[in-house]
């Protein structure tokens, strides 16, 4: 077994899994199964998770054997190549506090400018437009024309 | 025929054939756009199906579904890049068609193929749905829970990739299907004390997440590659030569793409790779096929027609899903009040018979529109992902809050994102969680139910000839792979010793 088989995404997947299905077990428990002929609210819950943590098991084990038998790992992701992606998850994780706070349009207008710079938009000028069109236009289209109640910030939009 | 009279007169409204159009441009033009599937768009736009009456909001989003696999071919045969998965095969044929000057035939046989398939698995629909239909009239919950059991499990062994990871996340659909206030005893499951999750997880929130938010991220690990042939496209109509070796195949590709769709799982993909190497296999040239034969065109993209069509039929006679998409009308049907089943030709003909024959419609938009608007797909095909990318997301964003007005909810649809971008890296099928999640609900009514009835007894599912039926029919799916890899094992070991 190698460092890099633990650290395969299917491996650390499985194991996360495992640990989410036994917290659900345990849940399940917790809820009360009640009886065959009488099931309570953590039946049907206890069954799926005992599925997952069976497979989970069972993906795992076929994970640890692989690297023994020989087999190559699947190659893991370099976390260099994921970095845009990474960019974008905390601009929309930031997006969410900011959208109670700034309200719709701002907080969208700086979102759509970490997304655009993450996809690579490197003309200043296509840049410096498309933040108020898209976040914009939208705010236009949904809040005036379709009249959707989008947050409003301290400004009032 | 008086049912398709009627639904004729629902689908020719002005309002729904403005719909059916909408629908078709919007699912050719998602088709053509790499990076965004049907899932996706559907999800985004189950918001705005709630403003429209349930007849109007479902011939739109079929129209995006099968619309989409027109468009699909487009870019497979001009980019080598499938716009959806239904078109992967296409690329073998299509592309090297282009390469040889002949991208308008190829484009142009796609067009006429996916519409003559649209249209024999239309009428296979309007016939085998009301039988089918009349069947389950007899199911009760153990017949459901088999069923169900039998659609999901299907969904996952019929879809590409590990069965194991697919079922995983079929267990972990249950799991999120069961948030929320249990119905039967009123007690929270999963809920963490948090009041906004009692009502359970939205599942327009949560696909929009996994299919919308994690496909974005997604194409942010690919740099975009988009080498569009520069040739004019031309002769749009297949030649007399080329009808002659395609009608066959179109013939062909149709039955197989009818025959693969109706089965839970069995999608657009599954029947395209099918037909395609069916065709191969009795062709008296198949050393053709790869280099540009029309047939490999011809043969897929009837496939994927028709299969698009035909999966219709397990949701509105069964209520059961067969793919991702599918499962979102269901949920769009939902939202308006209409449980799809064997009732629902009873007890809404307008809706069914309506959808039905918007198909109709919405097939020969498709066939008018999608010729001459060639060069317009072209151009559309140049509008860099940069611009389309930030536009996805603040529309997923805006349909994850119109659910309940809620900033929690675009919370949630950020979380599932994230997690659909990593469940991608690990090859977790974000399809099986979705039916699943749907599904869940019915199976767990029908099993309470069934175990209720019996008295705890298991044996009522296979006391019930229909449940026992299916159930064996799940249960040779599990084992025979597992005779196969048995099979595999022994020939390795053999081969080792000798």
């Amino acid at each position: 077994m190698t460092a890099r088989t633990l650290l395969s995404p299917t491996a650390i997947a499985s194991a996360l899994l495992l640990i989410i299905g036994g917290a659900a077990l345990f849940g399940s428990l917790d809820m009360g199964i009640g009886t065959p002929d009488v099931p309570d609210a953590g039946f049907f819950p206890l069954l799926a998770s005992v599925v997952l943590v069976a497979l989970s098991v069972v993906l795992l084990v076929g994970e640890f054997r692989r690297a023994p038998s020989g087999e190559e790992a699947p190659k893991g992701e370099t976390l260099a190549s994921m970095v845009p992606a990474l960019s974008a998850m905390a601009g929309l994780i930031l997006y969410i506090p900011a959208l109670e706070w700034l309200g719709f349009l701002i907080a969208t207008a700086l979102l759509v400018a970490v997304l655009l710079a993450v996809f690579g938009l490197r003309n200043i000028l296509a840049y410096v437009a498309a933040i108020p069109l898209i976040a914009g236009g939208s705010y236009l289209l949904f809040h005036f024309l379709l009249d959707l109640p989008l947050p409003v910030g301290p400004l009032g939009f | 025929m008086e049912n398709l009279l009627l639904g004729f007169e629902i689908a020719l409204a002005p309002h729904n054939l403005l719909y059916a159009g909408i629908g078709a441009i919007l699912g050719t033009a998602i088709g053509v756009l790499p990076g965004l599937g049907p899932p996706a768009t559907i999800a985004m736009l189950l918001p705005i199906s709630y403003g429209v009456e349930p007849v109007s909001a479902v011939i739109l989003l079929a129209g995006i579904f099968y619309g989409a696999m027109y468009g699909g071919s487009i870019t497979s045969i001009l980019l080598n890049i499938p716009g959806e998965a239904g078109s992967v095969v296409t690329c073998l044929d299509g592309y090297q068609m282009a390469r040889q000057g002949r991208a308008g035939p190829a484009l142009g046989m796609s067009a006429i193929g996916s519409f003559i398939a649209g249209t024999v698995s239309i009428v296979g629909l309007s016939l085998l749905s009301p039988l089918l239909a009349q069947f389950a009239l007899r199911f009760g919950p153990p017949e459901y829970f088999s069923l169900v059991l039998l659609g999901l499990y299907m969904a996952v062994y019929l879809s590409h990739g590990s069965v194991v990871k697919g079922l995983m996340m079929a267990a972990v659909g249950l799991l999120i299907g069961v948030v929320g206030l249990d119905p039967v005893n009123g007690v929270p499951r999963f809920t963490f004390g948090e009041l906004r999750l009692m009502d359970g997880l939205d599942f327009v929130v949560v696909a929009m997440g996994l299919f919308g938010i994690a496909e974005v991220l997604t194409n942010l690990d690919t740099p975009e590659q988009r080498a569009i042939l520069g040739a004019k496209i031309k002769n749009l109509l297949p030649t007399r030569e080329d009808w002659r070796k395609s009608w066959g195949a179109v013939t062909r590709g149709s039955i197989i793409g009818f025959l693969v769709g109706v089965l839970p799982g069995g999608g657009a993909t599954i029947s395209s790779f099918v037909a395609y190497g069916f065709e191969k296999r009795i062709s008296k040239h198949p050393e053709e096929f790869g280099k540009g034969a029309i047939e490999g065109v011809a043969s897929p993209e009837s496939a994927n027609n028709a299969a698009s069509t035909s999966s219709f039929i397990p949701l509105l006679t069964l209520g059961i899903p067969g793919n991702a998409s599918i499962a979102m009308i269901l949920v769009a049907l939902m939202i308006h009040g209409v449980r799809p089943g064997p009732q629902m030709i009873s007890e809404h003909p307008d809706i069914f018979w309506g959808v039905v024959a918007s198909m109709y419609i919405g097939n020969l938009m498709l066939l008018a529109l999608n010729l001459p608007l060639v060069g317009i797909w072209v151009k559309l095909l140049k509008v860099p992902y940069h611009y389309l990318a930030p536009i996805i997301v603040v529309i997923c964003i805006i349909g994850a809050y119109s659910v309940n007005y809620a900033v929690f909810d675009v919370g949630l649809m950020v979380f599932f994102g994230i997690l659909g971008y990593f469940m991608r890296k690990a090859d977790l099928p974000p399809a099986p969680l979705i039916l699943a999640m749907i599904l869940g609900p019915v199976l767990e009514r029908s099993l309470q139910q069934s175990l209720i009835t019996s008295g705890g007894d298991p044996m009522i599912f296979v006391q019930h000839p229909i449940s026992a039926t299916l159930l064996a029919a799940t249960a040779i799916l599990i084992v025979l792979p597992l005779f196969s890899a048995a099979r595999r094992f022994r020939e390795e070991a053999i081969q080792e010793e000798s």
